[in-house]
């Protein structure tokens, strides 16, 4: 109930309203019932008043004439006094002059009158049509004990006594009387006997029951002593006094009515009686000492004050009712447009954005309301509009960026050699970017018998480091298949990059060359974390410090060069292991790196892909749940190669001279044939060493200057190898362009073939330069041809 | 089984009872008042039988306006009555022996009330009411010996004198008189009533008496009056409020102008006051050293002439309980 | 249509190209002959040697005329392949 008076406003504002109304009205009403009310009391006060003073008057009237002819006659008396005989006299004389009196008593002290006795009493009383007239006092009836003998006599003045059953013995009938009595004087003022004048109450009782101002109205008539001389209930009468259910349960109230009828006062209470609330209002009867009251019900009373205002109540809660439901019915369709437009808007708010509003020619609250809702929903439209737009470049973006991060794993090396594939090396790398696309990088690939590798950090994160990245690792592999020292493709790297470089960034970079028939590494370290080299203990490479890659194109970058033994680990890293961070802000740092590298090392676990996923690992509980706070890569490579003993070595010294081909042709054969090969393969090595040797002879020494060109096989189990050593001017025939053999006979030369058929038919080719010396080694695995 | 000694009482009773009935005894009790619930036990007595059980016929005549208890009693017009033990022992005084037979009262219920809440006692000379009757013996002799000085005005009807202000006090019963002045709308107050019991004047009213002839040729038929009367007391003590609607029926028939409560409160009362102070029980017996008092305080107040001794108010032959009381004197 | 057979014998190294060489400049004046190379007896070939060849061919072939070689020797054989002359000369 109380949910939907919040949800309607026309319920609520209606509300208020009749409310406001209703407190008017109510406040107005309740004025008027007071006032009306209180007139209708003052009414019935003014009207039970004037029926009491009625009937007090008319009972005043009687009981003054008994007054009257009872002073009357007690004056006679006291005039004389001393003939008792005469007292009959009087005393008949009162009920003849005055036949609705119910009998008259002039009687005596004992022995006032000597000759009569001790009682004398003139008692008269009719008897039917006639009047009885006898000496009253006996042994059982001794009147001077009598309250209206005492009375008036302890009292000193003529009084009514209280009224009493009156049992007349001759006729065996009882009445209530009340007498009027006083004392009667001799001539000196002493008190020789009373007067007593009774009046039967039965009249009384009919007047005063008579009073009925209202129809449930009663009277009541009490004697001094309290009891009931008229009441409804006639069984209470004269046995009850108004105080006798006072006795045994209190009532302030009763009590209090009671006293003040006796004290003969006149007015008016509000009670209960009976249960029932009325109006009592009283007023003492004459000298008796009786006193009458009329007990008038509430109900009674304003009965018709009730009804006039039940019906006036009724109106006016039927019109307020009325009210109510024609403000509901007024506001609900005032504000209909209103509700329709909430729904348009729920409509709206559900996502269909084009709904119709509805076109109100409303020029109110209302209309404004619905012209600023339509502009609102064009507005939404718009933005929502603008909103796809964004939405969608950022998907765009985002999918981009994924592509991104494809083709930018794509460019790491994926296939690992391992011990089942290599006998040289093993490598296993790993790079988790912190973001989408990253910065690291490592690469690495094989060529002439050796094993360049490189790993760097690009400065930054994001897209502009992975372009940079990408930069880096395709300049690497461009100068790398050129320069075989890597201070040379690091210096070259760095020409390149620098030029390039708008954007100041840089990437520091180790770039390796591992020898892998010998084990000797070539290395250059452009401002990178130090490898470590697990080996026979966990060590760190010592580096040179250069400046990272991109800074300053003319940078001398410094060789170093170190040995790596069989089945030691070369573990490269970026400063994402070291800076790896945990939920507290703190480092991994080396010191952890190393320990989990000695503790690998002494479980025998240097081996690449063991150690990555051991350190990968370790990173991984350091860290926790903390985000991953820069790009983490690793790389080991671990080197296998096992030596071999020399089991063959030749030498043969030529002049620069073409015609010495043919001892270099038998020496080749020698070679071949010593070393066991078939005559086939025996073919092709002499056709690669005659190659090899003719192109030295044609371009290390200018045409026509002498030189000599020295020839050393040397060859172990696996392995034949040529060292073609000379000292003519560097020539590096390994870096030379590849000749394109699909090409149709008119477009071929014949230059460059001679390099070509060296590396179809050996397993690699090696060129240095050391001192004024060109050496070219070129080699042929054994194990392949047996 | 039945021993010998136990059934042969019990043959004797029941052969002594068919004789009573035999003889046709009519009995007439006429209580000292008007039908009121002073009266309730001998009510009782009657409508619940006790009295035909005991083998008498008896017959409860009140008092007329022209034939006072005591009248009746010395006319032989009933055979026994009940009155106060200051009345009886003036009677025995004035020459007429009587003899109790059943004491029902064992404290005093008389008490003054003054008017315009004064302790009667500092009232000196003040106009006090008394019946016309004779029941104020004990104040007079109270008033005589505290030199109160009143003036005592006799009245034959009830409280109206006081209630209209002719009396500064007025002597009145506990079970009564006091009672109406209250019906009457007068406010009582402990401070205006005079206990005459706590006072030293506990002196026993009520109690059933009949002549010393009556009893010496009837005393058979006395004795079961008594424990018939005795045995409705009890009863009503038990049933009070049966007890009142059997009053209720003789105070209508008799035309009385009261109402239940006033009677309700009157039993309560009467009830109360036989139960003695010190034993705390209904003792229904006549107490010798109240006897002493009221007659030795009745012959200094010049009311006996002599003073009457507790045995002439008894029986020569010892009555139930007799026995006890005589062993208690020795005792003293 | 006439043919050429040219008979080739031993080994053809950088030492032994240049007087090869001579001896096949005849060959260059070829006009309206098929040129075959009969490679019965060649062991060893330098790519001084399939200078030669492809000299002759780029000549031949200016002249619309067709240059085969025959009965090559599996060693020989492998270093046409390697170099890609197997794709340019036509094989009997």
């Amino acid at each position: 109930m109380i949910q939907w008076i919040r949800r309607k406003l026309s319920v609520r504002v209606s509300l208020w309203v009749v409310m406001f109304a209703a407190v008017i009205f109510i406040t107005a009403l309740s004025f008027f019932f007071y006032q009306a009310r209180d007139a209708v009391r003052q009414e019935a006060i003014s009207r039970a008043t004037q029926i009491l003073d009625n009937t007090s008057l008319r009972v005043e009237s009687i009981l003054n004439r008994v007054e009257v002819a009872t002073n009357m006659t007690q004056w006679l008396i006291q005039r004389h006094p001393d003939n008792p005989d005469s007292m009959f006299v009087y005393s008949r004389g009162m009920l003849l002059n005055n036949p609705d009196f119910y009998n008259c008593s002039i009687a005596f002290d004992p022995y006032y009158f000597k000759d009569k006795g001790l009682y004398f009493s003139a008692y008269s009383k009719h008897d039917g049509d006639t009047i009885r007239t006898i000496q009253g006092g006996s042994d059982n009836y001794q009147y001077f004990y009598m309250d209206w003998y005492l009375m008036p006599k302890l009292l000193n003045k003529p009084c009514w006594t209280e009224p009493y059953m009156d049992f007349d013995a001759p006729t065996n009938t009882s009445n209530m009387v009340a007498s009027y009595c006083d004392v009667i004087k001799d001539r000196q003022g002493k008190v020789i006997g009373a007067i007593n004048t009774s009046l039967s109450l039965s009249w009384l009782s009919q007047t005063v029951s008579a009073v009925k101002p209202y129809p449930n109205s009663y009277s009541i008539m009490i004697s001094r002593g309290g009891t009931y001389l008229v009441h409804p209930d006639t069984s209470k009468i004269t046995r009850q006094t108004i105080f006798t259910q006072t006795l045994e349960q209190p009532d302030t109230a009763l009590t209090g009515l009671g006293h003040a009828m006796q004290r003969g006062e006149d007015g008016m209470k509000q009670m209960t009686i009976d249960g029932m609330s009325c109006y009592v209002f009283y007023e003492p009867l004459g000298g008796t000492g009786c006193s009458m009251a009329i007990v008038c019900p509430e109900s009674d009373i304003f009965g018709g004050f009730d009804r006039l205002r039940h019906t006036v109540d009724a109106i006016v809660v039927v019109g307020l009712l009325l009210m109510l439901y024609f403000f509901i019915h007024i506001i609900t369709r005032e504000l209909n447009p209103l509700r329709r437009l909430a729904e348009e808007a729920e409509t709206i708010a559900s996502g269909q954005f084009d709904a119709q509003l509805p076109a109100f020619r409303r020029i109110d609250e209302i209309g404004q309301l619905s012209h600023s809702f339509a502009g609102m929903q064009q507005s939404l439209v718009k933005y929502i509009e603008e909103l796809k737009d964004t939405t969608s470049q950022k998907a765009s973006i985002e999918r981009d960026i994924r592509i991104a991060s494809a083709i930018q794993m794509g460019m790491l090396p994926e296939k690992f050699p391992s011990k089942a594939d290599s006998n040289d090396v093993q490598i296993y790398a790993s790079l988790t970017p912190a973001k989408d696309v990253g910065g690291d990088l490592f690469d690495f690939y094989f060529r002439d018998e050796k094993l360049f590798f490189c790993i760097g950090d690009v400065s930054g994160k994001g897209v502009p480091a992975s372009l940079f990245m990408a930069v880096t690792r395709a300049v690497f592999r461009t100068v790398s298949v050129r320069e075989s020292m890597p201070d040379r493709i690091m210096a070259t790297m760095n020409k390149i990059i620098a030029d390039m470089n708008r954007s100041s960034m840089f990437v520091t970079l180790f770039v390796g060359v591992l020898d892998l028939p010998t084990g000797h590494l070539y290395y250059c370290n452009a401002g990178h974390d130090a490898p470590l080299l697990i080996g026979a203990g966990v060590g760190m490479l010592p580096c040179d410090s250069n400046i990272p890659v991109g800074f300053r194109p003319s940078w001398k970058y410094t060789l170093q060069e170190a040995h790596v033994f069989t089945g030691t680990t070369i573990f490269l890293f970026t400063d994402g292991l070291t800076e790896a961070m945990d939920a507290n802000q703190s480092q991994f740092q080396m010191e952890r790196v190393t320990n989990v590298a000695s503790r690998a090392l002494a479980q025998g676990h240097q081996e690449p892909r063991q150690l990555i996923s051991e350190m990968t690992e370790a990173v991984h509980q350091f860290v926790g749940n903390a985000e991953q706070s820069d790009d983490l890569t690793m790389m080991a490579i671990q080197y296998i190669r096992q030596q071999s003993d020399v089991k063959l070595r030749k030498t043969l010294v030529l002049s620069n001279d073409t015609q010495e081909v043919p001892r270099l042709n038998d020496f080749a054969t020698e070679v071949c044939e010593a070393v066991g090969l078939d005559s086939i393969v025996t073919m092709q090595v002499k056709l690669a060493i005659e190659e090899a040797v003719v192109n030295v002879m044609k371009y290390a020494y200018p045409q026509g200057t002498r030189g000599d060109v020295t020839i050393e096989a040397v060859s172990n189990d696996v392995r034949l190898k040529f060292t073609i050593i000379d000292s003519g001017k560097p020539f590096d025939p390994t870096v030379l362009p590849e000749v394109d053999t699909t090409l149709p006979a008119k477009e071929r030369r014949i230059g460059g073939l001679g390099i070509h058929i060296v590396r179809q038919f050996m397993d690699s080719i090696n060129y240095e330069r050391s001192g004024n010396l060109n050496i070219l080694a070129i080699r042929k695995n054994l194990t392949d041809n047996k | 089984m039945f021993s010998i000694k136990e059934i042969v009482p019990f043959v004797v009773g029941l052969l002594l009872s068919t004789a009573a009935l035999a003889q046709g005894d009519s009995f007439v009790f006429t209580p000292q008042w008007t039908a009121q619930a002073q009266f309730a036990g001998y009510y009782v007595a009657q409508e619940k039988g006790f009295y035909r059980e005991a083998g008498i016929d008896v017959t409860i005549e009140h008092p007329s306006a022209t034939q006072s208890a005591m009248s009746r009693l010395c006319k032989n017009e009933c055979q026994a009555t009940t009155m106060q033990l200051c009345q009886a022992l003036e009677i025995v005084d004035g020459g007429i022996p009587l003899v109790n037979i059943l004491q029902t009262s064992m404290n005093n219920a008389m008490v003054i009330v003054s008017a315009r809440g004064k302790d009667p006692l500092t009232q000196k000379g003040a106009r006090v009411g008394i019946w016309s009757v004779g029941f104020g013996q004990l104040a007079i002799c109270m008033a005589g010996k505290d030199h109160l000085d009143y003036e005592w005005i006799r009245f034959a009807q009830n409280v109206n004198l006081f209630v209209a202000g002719a009396l500064d006090a007025t002597l009145a019963m506990s079970y009564n008189e006091y009672y109406q002045l209250m019906h009457a709308g007068v406010e009582v107050r402990e401070e205006n009533v005079y206990r005459f019991c706590d006072h030293g004047y506990n002196i026993q009213e009520d109690g059933v008496y009949v002549t010393r002839d009556y009893y010496n040729s009837h005393k058979e038929q006395a004795q079961r009056f008594a424990n018939a009367s005795r045995k409705g007391w009890e009863w009503a003590a038990q049933h009070p409020e049966e007890t009142l609607d059997i009053v209720m029926r003789y105070v209508e028939k008799a035309h009385i102008a009261t109402n239940r409560t006033m009677q309700r409160l009157m039993l309560q009362e009467v009830l109360r006051l036989q139960v003695d102070r010190e034993s705390k029980k209904r003792e229904f017996r006549l107490r010798p050293d109240m006897v002493q008092k009221a007659s030795r305080l009745m012959k200094e107040n010049r009311m006996l002439s002599r003073e009457v001794k507790y045995e002439e108010l008894t029986s020569p032959l010892p009555v139930k309980g007799e026995k006890g009381e005589k062993g208690e004197k020795v005792k003293k | 249509m006439a043919t050429w057979f040219a008979y080739l014998e031993g080994s053809l190294d950088t030492s032994t190209a240049p007087e090869t060489e001579k001896a096949m400049r005849p060959l260059y004046e070829c006009e309206g002959k098929d040129i075959i190379f009969d490679c019965t007896g060649l062991t060893y070939i330098s790519s001084a040697g399939l200078r030669i060849f492809l000299d002759v061919l780029k000549t031949a072939e200016g002249k619309g005329e067709h240059v085969y070689i025959k009965n090559v020797t599996d060693a020989v054989r492998t270093i046409f392949t390697i170099t890609g002359f197997s794709n340019i000369f036509e094989f009997k």
